[in-house]
């Protein structure tokens, strides 16, 4: 058996961001033990230190996401087409695939930058952070270019692991510890109940790539179908939907919050691209029954989504019931399952990655002295005393609501239209009904910025990288509003035709 | 079938009956030459002592007729299970070990091994892996500190050098290219040209041709040295015995995990113990030491060389009794060293063993692997069937 | 019944008694995870039967001869002794086990029953050359599923960052 040469060119990003990772790795070990010569060194130098080294990594780490970055943007711009593993294909390297790298590059850049000043606040600036965020978006890029249900697990655990001990990485905080041992024991489970459901695919259709399965399939039948349950159930769980979303508010209140900005927007992202590819791959034939299994996960994860978060008073722990209900929006594509909402649900990821990170970046703006300020007490009469963040703040949160004037609307009114095309009336009707309810909690925010008073005063002050990060979100809430479809500025580059060749995979 | 049960008794019986007592012996003798004492010789038949050969005799006499205490509050029923536990893998590991070649008389043929298995290497480390739980339970279900402190240092010491053992051999299924152990003996039954990889550089200078001529058995311990010396050390630190024997330490605690252990059962754990020094031997006789070739000598060689003179059939018989007599000479030989690391060397700190075992045997052994691929690349650019490593 | 069929059922009612036992009705920790045991080793009789001769060692090496080891070894660190398994909390574990164990089993042979399974020729007829023998498998894993093994380094390499950065005693 004579083994083919790797298409190296083909895994560029995934080697950027992995060859970083160790690179980071190594780095926060040489530079370390330089800094740290002898062991008299008195806690204020080696915090020094310490904050410096946190810089240098940063830096290495955005250089490699950057690199990868670049690949992504680059194969996508060739219409790279191409299946990878020698042998035998385990990635599928495509529109979808580099359009979802991308995507995924730019949360895990953006998270970077926002950890570079909160890491120190919180005296949690330990080099492993980046070289973990870098392997977790490694795992990422596997999964959105799996094809094989090997590939898809080993890119799932890669993806997980290092989120597991990122949440639990502010040891000094009992709720950190819990979010992470509650995600650690959850997020296994659920790799138990997927690698259950995968090994009842593989015992009934015999195959374990996509294609194989859908081939496999073609007879239908018990086994395949159950197995296929429990597939959709794992990968339900990594992204949050109801009923697997109990682990989210605990895990998103307790993580540090530059771990939750990058886990919702990165693993949602990745989740939903590798539900999309595996459902369309895989499951060609078994749309309606399918399609009503999906509607009733996202029925069900707005409505709770939505319920429980208006009865929250911590923001991260609001967002985090918020998340489950986009998660449901985004579910309601899925139950569409035409191209068009396939096009919707990419650009929805799109825009959802500008509105979470800009979020939870005010969140750890706020953050001083060592610990977190995200009640929604804390939040009491910041208007006053930092105007711009209450602002971006009100407009990040608005467009997580989907006022019109926001990228969010844009996105939700895409998924709107491709659902009622496909005739999920019932579905629509759930998701506009509930987008009702969330303003009540989205917009209380607002009202307790604008309209209570500061009862302590913050002398954190917001941090160049952190108003790199809100401006940049910001901007593109504003841009993506009103130019989705149009290109005002020449760049031959309109948001929702990209997301439509992403989408377009099947061709 | 029947041939398979005269093999497994034949190994059980040489093993047990007469190499396990022999070895108490051996041991008592090596370390009063050592220790400048008379050593081993009290126990007497009328009035002589051969040499002390008795002891052994009256070992078993005395652990069977001693009383069977089992402590108060221990798990009665993990206490009788963990020397069995200890001893039955000791007893199982020799199946996989060639103490012979394949033999034809008329039209038979056999293999002098227990069990021909693909994987014996790998049955080796299972079974390693196995004989771990004797240790612990027998420290947990004593319900005693000191035992348990032994069982807790024993689990770590052998978890730890199970993983580096199995690493330090991996240059060995490289160069023999299977996992097999007779294949391997049978590898090691030829010779290799030493300076064969100045093939590499240029032709020899006139002159220097006898360089060509130095050939080396092509054994295990010349093509991986440092293998050798690696899968010694963590195959005597899984034995537990000094200068590793940190889980029964006797100045620390007092007999560790078989501390609450008296009569046949502690006589399990102690022949355990010296069944697993004879296993140890034929291993690495078998993976180092050429198994039972004997140097210089194929098995062609010697049965063509006697069958010129006396006939075929007897000539495969004098092949074999060379054979095993070269197997058992070698682990005799290896027993003994053994028995002389034992008495030479102080206990190691457990630091000390940890480290050894992670920041030096660990990175060697990967180190090797890396050589020895290095060196089979080049030695594929030789010529086939030159020197590898 | 051949006596592989034999083998097959006796060794899979050894898994799944022994799996039921350690969650269900052992009195000590020790004694449950001795059952895990008796589990893995099971499971790697029936791979045994399966042909898959190196996977079934591996099973052993790795499950029974280390990864239990290390939970005993966790069990004797912390000294639990009786493990807090009151009588209470065993009946209500053997509840919980047994309708755990149970409802996956029946629903899984409901399922397979409905769908046909059973009646279905095996997917492969017969085993290629060198089916489980460790260079078969040496040659996929290098090949074939190359990429893979080079994934599995970067999970364990995550795992074990993860495991000292949560673990580790000291932080400053």
């Amino acid at each position: 058996m004579e083994a083919e040469a790797f298409d190296v060119a083909a895994l560029a990003p995934l080697g950027f961001v992995a060859i970083g990772a160790l690179v980071t790795l190594m780095l926060e070990v040489v530079l370390s033990r330089r800094a740290f010569v002898g062991e008299g060194v008195d806690p204020e130098t080696r915090l020094v230190a310490r904050a410096r080294i946190g810089i240098v990594l940063a830096f290495a780490s955005s250089a490699a996401i950057v690199l990868a970055m670049y690949a992504a943007i680059y194969q996508f711009e060739l219409g790279f087409e191409t299946a990878f593993g020698p042998g035998r294909p385990m990635l599928q390297l495509d529109a979808l695939s580099t359009f979802a790298t991308a995507l995924i590059g730019l949360g895990a850049l953006l998270s970077v930058w926002l950890s570079i000043t909160y890491l120190p606040a919180l005296r949690i600036n330990h080099g492993e952070y980046y070289a973990l965020l870098l392997l977790s978006t490694a795992g990422m890029f596997v999964l959105v270019s799996a094809v094989d249900l090997i590939s898809l697990y080993l890119g799932l655990e890669l993806t997980s692991l290092p989120i597991y001990a990122l949440a639990g990485f502010n040891r000094r905080r009992l709720r950190s510890n819990e979010a992470a041992l509650k995600y650690f024991l959850m997020g296994a489970v659920a790799s138990a109940v997927l690698l259950y459901g995968m090994a009842l695919l593989y015992g009934a259709t015999g195959h374990t790539d996509f294609t194989g399965i859908s081939q496999g399939f073609a007879g239908g039948g018990g086994l395949a179908l159950s197995g296929l349950a429990l597939v959709i159930a794992g990968l339900a769980f990594k992204v949050s939907v109801v009923p697997f979303h109990q682990w989210t508010p605990d895990v998103y209140e307790g993580a540090p919050t530059s771990v939750t900005a990058f886990m919702a927007v990165t693993v949602k992202t990745a989740g939903f691209v590798v539900l999309m590819r595996f459902l369309v791959l895989a499951l060609p034939e078994m749309g309606e029954k399918v399609s009503v299994l999906l509607g009733v996960l996202a029925g069900l994860s707005m409505l709770i989504g939505n319920l429980m978060a208006v009865v929250q008073d911590n923001v991260k722990r609001m967002l985090a019931y918020s998340a489950v209900a986009h998660a449901g929006y985004l579910m309601v594509g899925f139950a569409a399952g035409t191209p068009e909402a396939w096009t919707a649900v990419l650009f929805y990821l799109f825009v959802y990655l500008f509105m979470t990170v800009g979020v939870f970046c005010v969140v750890i703006a706020l953050a001083q002295g060592g610990r977190e300020w995200d009640s929604i007490e804390d939040f009491a009469g910041l208007a006053s005393q930092r105007p711009a963040l209450a602002a971006v703040m009100t407009l990040f949160l608005l467009s997580l609501a989907g006022i019109p004037g926001t990228a969010g609307f844009m996105a939700k009114f895409y998924l709107v239209v491709a659902a009622v095309d496909a005739g999920q009336i019932a579905l629509v009707l759930i998701l506009v009904g509930t987008s009702m309810v969330s303003f009540f909690y989205y917009l209380r925010l607002p009202v307790v910025m604008y309209m209570q008073k500061r009862r302590q005063d913050p002398d954190a002050e917001t941090s160049s990288s952190e108003i790199v990060v809100l401006a940049l979100c910001a901007a593109a809430i504003l841009y993506f509003a009103f130019f989705a479809q149009a290109d005002p500025f020449g760049t031959g580059v309109r948001a929702l035709d990209v997301a439509g060749r992403a989408a377009d995979f099947l061709h | 079938m029947i041939l398979v049960v005269a093999k497994t008794l034949f190994i059980l019986i040489v093993v047990t009956l007469l190499f396990a007592p022999l070895i108490t012996w051996v041991e008592r003798k090596q370390s009063a030459i050592m220790q400048d004492r008379i050593g081993a010789n009290r126990a007497d038949l009328a009035g002589m002592t051969f040499l002390g050969l008795l002891h052994p005799a009256a070992d078993v006499i005395k652990l069977l007729s001693k009383e069977d205490l089992v402590p108060a509050g221990a798990n009665r029923f993990l206490h009788a299970l963990a020397p069995i536990l200890s001893a039955v893998p000791a007893l199982i590991a020799f199946a996989v070990i060639p103490y012979g070649a394949t033999y034809r008389f008329g039209d038979t043929t056999f293999t002098l091994v227990a069990a021909d298995i693909d994987w014996g290497v790998l049955y080796l480390l299972v079974i390693g892996s196995l004989a771990t739980y004797g240790s612990v339970l027998a420290g947990w279900a004593s319900r005693s500190n000191w035992s348990m402190l032994g069982a807790i240092r024993a689990t770590a010491q052998m978890i730890s050098y199970e993983v580096t053992m199995g690493l330090s051999i991996v240059g060995i299924f490289m160069v023999f290219g299977s996992l097999k152990l007779t294949d391997m003996a049978v590898a090691q039954d030829t010779t290799f040209r030493v300076f064969g990889f100045l093939d590499l550089f240029a032709s020899l200078p006139a002159g220097a041709g006898w360089l060509n001529a130095i050939r080396l058995p092509n054994w295990g311990i010349f093509l991986q040295p440092l293998a050798f010396l690696l899968f010694l050390t963590c195959i005597m630190a899984e034995n537990k015995r000094p200068p590793f024997d940190l889980p029964e330490a006797d100045s620390e605690l007092v007999a560790g995990y078989f501390t609450e252990y008296s009569g046949m059962r502690f006589g399990l754990f102690y022949m355990a113990e010296f069944i697993e020094v004879v296993v140890i031997a034929g291993a690495v006789a078998a993976l180092f030491l050429g198994g039972w070739a004997v140097p210089y000598l194929s098995q062609e060689t010697i049965t063509a060389g006697v069958a010129s003179l006396f006939g075929e059939g007897f000539a495969n018989l004098v092949c074999m009794l060379i054979h095993v007599g070269c197997f058992f000479s070698k682990v005799v030989f290896l027993v003994w060293l053994q028995m002389l690391i034992r008495w030479s060397f102080p206990r190691f700190r457990y630091d000390q063993l940890m480290d050894l075992c992670w920041k030096v045997i660990l990175p060697l052994s990967l180190l090797n692997i890396f050589l020895t691929a290095a060196g089979m690349l080049l030695a594929q650019q030789i010529a086939p069937g030159a020197a590898a490593s | 019944m051949s006596f592989e069929m034999f083998l097959f059922y006796a060794f899979a009612f050894l898994a799944v008694f022994s799996a039921v036992a350690m969650i269900g009705f052992v009195r000590h920790i020790v004694a449950a995870a001795m059952s895990l045991v008796v589990t893995m080793v099971s499971l790697a009789g029936i791979y045994v039967l399966m042909h898959a001769e190196l996977i079934a060692a591996i099973q052993i090496l790795v499950y029974a001869g280390a990864i239990v080891v290390l939970f005993l070894f966790v069990i004797m660190l912390l000294d639990l002794r009786d493990g807090g398994l009151g009588p209470a909390a065993r009946g209500q574990n053997l509840v919980k086990a047994v309708g755990v164990g149970g409802t996956v089993t029946i629903g899984t042979l409901v399922v397979a029953s409905v769908s046909g399974v059973f009646s279905v020729n095996p997917l492969v007829e017969s085993l290629p050359e060198g089916f489980g023998e460790h260079r078969a498998l040496g040659i996929a894993l290098f090949t074939d599923y190359a990429l893979a093994v080079e994934l599995v380094g970067l999970v364990l390499l995550a795992s074990i960052v993860g495991a000292v950065i949560l673990a580790k005693r000291k932080i400053d």
